[in-house]
């Protein structure tokens, strides 16, 4: 059995066979940038997302000068195009972690540059909060930070996974477009063998694992959601 | 005690300036059941979301229990919401908890012991008759043990005042006696003051002591429940009294043209309406003998408001005019309101 499959590998995947070491970092490359990234840009988009809903109209702090200088930010972080967002940071990634490429280079473009797309997400789930239900917590006087602690974010929890694992699936994404910058990572991986090589072989694989890490992690999500939904 | 004093309150919308509160009084007393009724746009919402300040009012004060809400700092104003319970139309549960946390939770907040809240909890869910439902979520109940819950929940404080913000309307008739019960039941036991918001008549009908009318930001008219459905003053008022006692269909029968072309000379209907004390006797009988007049009856129904009856009767009445002119003198006399449905309707109502 075992020899058929190295024989198997050896024929249809002869790079990645002689590759392996490489591609094996890469995707620990990759899910460290994701994790990473992850964990600090969806909660600072997470926080930027609850200060525009309750800033906004008819929100627990309405404060709406503050809101619309926020929402210009964040728009206009959105709409800049991700490989160009790297090249503009490159003097404030060099500053805050010491070197523009690499992992190390890669996360810091990529937290700033999910911020907007988590808080305007989360934005979405939580303004489908209904307003009654906070409305009812403010009439048992309750304080309005135990309200968003205790009431808006638990009830539109299935929204937010909802817009997390978009949010994920959209850095797996980032992580792809760092990486053919110098990177690190799957995507830097198949752009240097598989595209600059011609190792289709290459190529292929890095979908592959692309792709089974965006069902995993949809996966978990939809799980999540249909717990939390009653 | 509620007071409030000269509210304003006005909206500013795309479409203009609505003023939801105009200079509105009113004074609620402690343990009573207060109801508040309008159409909708009437204001009667603003107004009950101003008695615990989740409306700002523009002007005026709002005080309960001798204390200035309006001049409350937002701390204190917690404090104080927490002794003022509130019912919703859509009930605002918390759907991703179930019935036992949703009741909980406003204990939870104020970090009573896990012990007291939950002695605390397994008695309300008794009063409001749940005690099953303790682990099932919001989406699994029907709206009126939803409403239940809500109670339930609005009562965790031991709220001296609950706050009823047009409780019924989402539920159906027969769902909406329940909780009607449950309130006066509530009303009785806790002597908790309850006021209600409704567009339902019937509402006001079955459990308020007290009502006050609202129209365009205005109390156009109030009192005991049982004077405002005898003795309605205003246009608004009589449109609310006819549509429990269904007679809104009978006077507009009567005042058709052609219906009264029909009418033989002499011939005059009336309304006539008979108030708890005089319902019982026998003034149909007493018109023919002693005034020898034609009365036939077209219509007549009888309603009880806080438990005593107002009898409702339509009649045409066929005699001398001289004579049905001092048989209806009579009848004011003996306390029977009389109103002309024919031409003049209610016009001539004072005399």
């Amino acid at each position: 059995m075992k020899e058929y499959i190295t024989e198997f590998l050896n024929r249809f995947f002869p790079n990645i066979v002689e590759l392996q070491r490489y591609l094996f970092t890469s995707i620990k490359e990759t899910l460290i940038m994701i994790v990473i990234t992850g964990a600090i840009g969806l909660t600072l988009g997470l926080i930027v997302g609850v200060v525009l809903v309750t800033t906004g109209k008819d929100g627990l702090y309405e404060n709406l000068k503050f809101h619309n200088v926020l929402e210009k930010i964040v728009n206009i972080v959105r709409s800049i195009p991700f490989v160009i967002l790297i090249a503009l940071l490159v003097t404030f990634t060099r500053f805050l972690v010491g070197t523009s490429i690499g992992v190390k280079g890669a996360i810091v473009p990529m937290v700033i540059g999910i911020i907007p797309l988590g808080s305007r997400l989360t934005e979405q789930a939580l303004s489908e909060m209904d307003k009654g239900v906070m409305e009812a917590a403010k009439a048992m006087g309750i304080s309005k930070t135990y309200i968003i602690f205790h009431v808006l974010i638990p009830e539109s929890l299935p929204g937010l996974i909802r817009a997390l694992v978009t949010c994920f699936i959209s850095l797996i994404g980032l992580t792809a477009m760092a990486g053919s910058v110098g990177g690190g990572g799957v995507g830097s991986f198949a752009i240097r063998y598989g595209y600059n090589r011609y190792m289709t072989d290459v190529t292929i694989v890095c979908v592959l694992f692309l792709l089974i890490l965006v069902s995993i992690v949809q996966g978990i999500g939809n799980r999540a959601v249909n717990k939390l939904t009653h | 005690m509620i007071k409030l004093q000269h509210l304003n309150k006005t909206f500013h919308t795309a479409v203009g300036e609505v003023h939801a509160l105009q200079d509105v009084s009113l004074e609620i007393p402690e343990g009573s059941i207060f109801g508040v009724i309008g159409y909708s746009g009437a204001g009667k919402s603003t107004l009950i979301r101003t008695i615990n300040l989740l409306e700002k009012p523009d002007s005026g004060e709002v005080i309960v229990d001798g204390e200035n809400l309006t001049k409350l700092s937002s701390k204190a104003l917690e404090k104080k919401r927490q002794g003022i319970g509130m019912i919703f139309q859509h009930f605002n549960l918390l759907k991703g908890k179930t019935v036992y946390e949703n009741i909980a939770f406003p204990l939870v907040y104020q970090k009573k012991k896990k012990k007291e809240i939950d002695a605390k909890v397994k008695q309300l869910l008794e009063l409001v008759e749940l005690s099953d439902k303790e682990k099932a979520y919001p989406s699994q109940l029907s709206g009126g043990q939803k409403q239940r819950v809500a109670i339930a929940r609005a009562l965790a404080n031991d709220p001296k005042i609950l706050l009823c913000d047009e409780a019924t309307s989402a539920l159906d008739p027969q769902t909406t006696g329940s909780i009607l019960k449950l309130l006066k039941d509530l009303n009785k036991k806790l002597n908790l003051t309850i006021v209600i918001i409704t567009h339902q008549m019937s509402v006001i009908r079955d459990i308020c002591e007290t009502v006050a009318v609202m129209e365009n930001g205005r109390v156009v008219e109030q009192g005991d429940s049982y004077s405002i459905f005898s003795e309605p003053k205003e246009e608004i008022t009589r449109k609310f009294v006819e549509t429990v006692f269904h007679n809104d269909d009978i006077t507009g029968l009567l005042q058709q043209k052609d219906l009264q072309e029909k009418f033989i000379k002499g011939d005059r209907a009336y309304h006539l309406v008979f108030r708890g004390d005089n319902a019982n006797r026998p003034y149909i009988a007493e018109l023919v003998r002693k005034f020898d007049l034609d009365v036939s009856i077209i219509f007549g129904s009888i309603e009880f408001v806080s438990d005593k009856p107002i009898g409702n009767l339509y009649v045409i009445v066929n005699g001398n005019e001289r004579i049905v002119r001092e048989a209806i003198s009579y009848l004011r006399q003996e306390k029977v309101i009389v109103l002309p449905v024919t031409d003049e309707k209610y016009e001539e109502k004072a005399s």
